[in-house]
């Protein structure tokens, strides 16, 4: 039994190294097809012809492609992400940067998202129907349907330009880091939360309000279980377990770098090195972020359905 | 061409129409109340400035051109040669530049007492080592030194410098002032070569921020700037928060801003919205590939710059704010043929033309991208026009990216839209047209036009160069392939207190040397 268990499991991790692999020959393939390289994005336009070619050939652009790959294969399995097309410094450097500044985003956002969106969800679903749950279904009902760029828009207009209490450019002074300006997160952390914390509130109340008239609630309920041993034993494990793989794949979004967020204030994050390297081509910098992004969502993956196993002992022996 | 971030640089009215510049009486085209009265000088403060940058930013002075921060940081950190101001040339660490008698020499005297900021005297040599780098490698600037000869140019002495062309050019002057920064001789590590301009870098995030210091031994201080204590540099990709951060009173300069701020924001009195001398506008053309059909046949040329409604494109594609243009690159430049008579509107005789040429019913195609305000706008203003004129006219709008990238692709299409920013005339002739251009977008050259341009390379002197400008100018409005029909201004925005910003040659990348805070 435990044998089969750590076997499924050695599989999972194998499927997940596949994956990493899959995804990083699929990412060399389209930049690599995409229109024009490296060369062409830094000097097209002005440069001439020569310049190009001399570039293009000092990059190792003018090597087969299969070459290429092979040759960021074998350093990236060496731990060595290779330099930045564009600027010249080493690609994990620039990752180590953006990812602690995406990280620091996206962990300020997931750890207000996972209590919010429980709490909340759990305290809407225990009023089904009354004012309270309305409110809050109203509420999050409206921020879902709000696209991110528009909340945090709005979120400048009012906060920034407004009344000016926050900047409305989230990007660290010089000589300064984000955790040394803190405030430069208000505003993208309550953007990305807006449309994650509304999803995730109707997942968890809608699971409460099952929970809450299943047959093992009543029948606890009737023998006398006290209310909030009632909820915590049976009502909220049975509204959580469903919300977990989703909140899973929210804090790999939430981690991963948020696009939306960090081109309305130009936060220096992961998504935004990725748009930027994919506009110049850059093929290490893109490998080097879609990679880390691959390997965070896969590993959450992973944690989740383990979560899932441990509180949910049906799937456990049944799988 | 089109993003071109390089060593671009158009000319500059002496003041211009930027409020900060200081003497500025002229009034801004956008209505804007950009002209103050010349604002003397206060010094010290920190100026938060905001550019387009990404994460693939560099303090490579060989990489300088790569973004429009790295390109004004650059700029801070290192002085150049020379400017370009309002069409001529200005010398900065040149003293004076002359050509031999058939401009296949020049010399260049080297101005004294200019130390870089780690103390060392700069000399000729350090000048023509820069040169030689610059020529050398991969960087933008490399494309306009292609006719000198770094091997044969030498050093006479401490202070003058002989360069060798490999061919005649009598704008070369024009040339040596394209952002030919000055670094020290024997550099290796060009990522952090000591500067010779006005201030140091001290500290540098890349894709985010960067602080500047001013030099208290920088030569020119007797004349100007530096006046601020310190620069900032945020590097914001997106135009609307570059926008809002002086909105919010975060930055007190944002440059790159579109056309529809400058109408959103014109009335707001805590702003200053600012464009550039008309020199520096940028030109909207319909390129055509004469070696292509159906342009082979210049009945097709001359039908689609007829069926043109450039009134139209001017109120629609700029909103307004930017003026005709008739197919000719460069109005407002002392280079340009003034004689070249405005292209008319005539859709009926551009019908007349097609059928003449059994072209009637020929469906076109526009090539066009988002890449920059203007293209696709003008794309699509273009289909109704050109029904009028009985042409059928389809929008293949490509990815920004892909459009800038894929330079095969811009040299084998029959029709596309272009912007081409400012650049002095003869070097932006040289550049699109003749068989020695690299980036002939119409098409492949013929004897004609080759001794056209090979007639104005060899023309010394003002009289001469001017006039054979004009012959390229004229031969282009008859048989060339740019329908150019209107010119857009570039927009930045600033608070009232920023004074003394000039592009000096590159509106979207100024010069922040002589900037100063109003109190």
């Amino acid at each position: 039994m435990r044998l089969a268990r750590t076997a499924r499991w050695l599989r999972r991790l194998g499927a997940a190294a596949g994956t990493l692999l899959a995804a990083s020959v699929l990412v060399f393939a389209a930049t690599t097809l995409a229109p024009g390289d490296a060369a062409a994005a830094r000097l097209g336009g002005r440069a001439g012809p020569q310049q190009i070619a001399q570039l293009r050939h000092s990059l190792g652009l003018d090597q087969p492609a299969w070459v290429r790959y092979g040759h960021w294969l074998w350093h990236a399995l060496h731990g060595d992400l290779g330099t930045s097309y564009a600027s010249g410094r080493p690609v994990s450097a620039l990752i180590a940067e953006r990812a602690g500044n995406s990280l620091l985003l996206g962990a300020t956002a997931a750890a207000l998202l996972v209590p919010l969106a429980i709490g909340l969800g759990l305290w809407a679903g225990m009023r089904a129907g009354r004012a309270a749950d309305r409110l809050v279904s109203t509420a999050t009902l409206a921020l879902v349907s709000m696209p991110e760029f528009v909340i945090g828009t709005l979120l400048v207009l009012l906060f920034a330009v407004g009344l000016g209490w926050l900047p409305s450019v989230s990007v660290p002074s010089a000589g300064h880091s984000v955790l040394t300006q803190p405030q430069i997160l208000v505003l993208p952390v309550l953007t990305l939360l807006s449309v994650s914390l509304a999803q995730n509130v109707r997942l968890v109340r809608a699971g409460v309000i099952a929970a809450n008239a299943s047959d093992a609630a009543r029948t606890a309920r009737l023998g006398g279980v006290p209310e909030h041993r009632v909820v915590l034993r049976w009502v909220l494990p049975a509204a959580v377990v469903p919300a977990v793989p989703v909140l899973a794949r929210y804090l790999a979004y939430l981690l991963g770098g948020t696009l939306v967020a960090e081109t309305l204030f130009g936060y220096p994050g992961l998504a935004a090195a990725l748009v930027d390297a994919t506009a110049a081509r850059d093929v290490p910098v893109v490998q080097g972020v879609t990679l880390l992004v691959a390997a965070v969502t896969v590993t959450l993956n992973l944690l989740a359905d383990l979560l899932a196993a441990a509180l949910n002992p049906a799937a456990r022996s049944l799988s | 061409m089109l993003r071109t971030i390089g060593t671009a640089a158009g000319v500059v009215i002496g003041g211009g129409l930027l409020a900060a510049c200081s003497g500025a009486t002229a009034r801004s085209p956008l209505g804007a109340n950009t002209a103050s009265a010349s604002v003397p000088p206060s010094r010290g403060g920190r100026l938060r400035a905001a550019f387009a940058g990404s994460s693939g930013e560099s303090t490579n002075v060989l990489q300088a051109t790569g973004s429009a921060i790295d390109y004004v940081r650059a700029r801070l950190i290192w002085d150049t040669i020379g400017e370009i101001d309002g069409s001529s040339t200005t010398w900065r660490l040149a003293e004076s530049v002359e050509p031999n008698a058939d401009a296949t020499r020049w010399t260049v005297r080297v101005r004294d007492g200019v130390t870089f900021s780690n103390g060392r005297q700069l000399t000729a040599q350090d000048v023509l080592f820069s040169l030689r780098a610059l020529a050398s490698n991969p960087t933008t600037q490399s494309g306009v030194l292609g006719g000198l000869d770094p091997a044969k140019s030498t050093v006479r002495d401490a202070h003058t410098l002989e360069l060798q062309l490999k061919g005649p050019d009598g704008f070369f002057d024009l040339v040596l002032a394209q952002s030919m920064f000055v670094f020290p001789d024997g550099t290796k590590d060009f990522a952090h070569a000591p500067g010779s301009g006005p201030f140091v870098l001290k500290s540098w995030t890349g894709g985010s921020s960067s602080l500047l210091v001013a030099r208290k031994d920088y030569w020119g201080s007797a004349k100007g700037g530096p006046y601020l204590d310190e620069i900032e540099l945020y590097s914001v990709s997106d135009a609307g928060a570059r926008l809002n951060g002086v909105k919010a009173g975060q930055f007190d300069y944002a440059g790159g801003l579109t056309l529809a701020t400058a109408r959103a924001e014109e009335k707001n009195p805590a702003l200053r919205i600012l464009t550039a001398p008309k020199e520096l506008w940028s030109d909207l053309s319909f390129t055509m590939n004469l070696g292509m059909a159906p342009f082979s046949k210049p009945e097709a040329v001359q039908a689609l710059r007829l069926a043109i409604d450039r009134d139209a494109m001017v109120r629609s594609v700029t909103l307004g704010y930017g003026e005709v243009a008739d197919d000719a690159l460069g109005r407002h430049q002392t280079w340009y043929d003034t004689s070249l008579p405005p292209r008319a509107h005539d859709a009926e005789q551009a019908r007349k033309l097609l059928s003449s040429a059994g072209l009637g019913g020929t469906n076109f195609s526009v090539r066009t991208s988002d890449y920059e305000y203007g293209t696709l706008e003008s794309a699509t203003a273009f289909v109704q026009q050109a029904h009028a004129a009985g042409m059928s006219v389809a929008v293949d709008k490509i990815p920004a990216a892909d459009y800038y990238t894929d330079i095969k692709t811009l040299l084998r299409t029959p029709l596309q839209t272009n912007l081409y920013h400012a650049q002095p005339l003869p070097l932006q002739l040289s550049l699109y047209y003749g068989s020695k251009a690299s980036y002939p977008f119409t098409g492949p050259s013929n004897a004609t036009l080759d001794g056209l341009l090979t007639a104005m390379h060899a023309a010394v002197g003002d009289t001469k160069r001017a006039s054979a400008v004009h012959d390229v100018q004229h031969y282009l409005y008859d048989h060339g392939g740019d329908a150019v029909f209107a010119r857009i201004p570039p927009i930045a925005a600033s608070t009232p207190a920023v004074h003394g910003i000039q592009p000096h040659g590159v509106f979207d990348y100024p010069c922040l040397r002589d900037a100063f805070l109003s109190s």
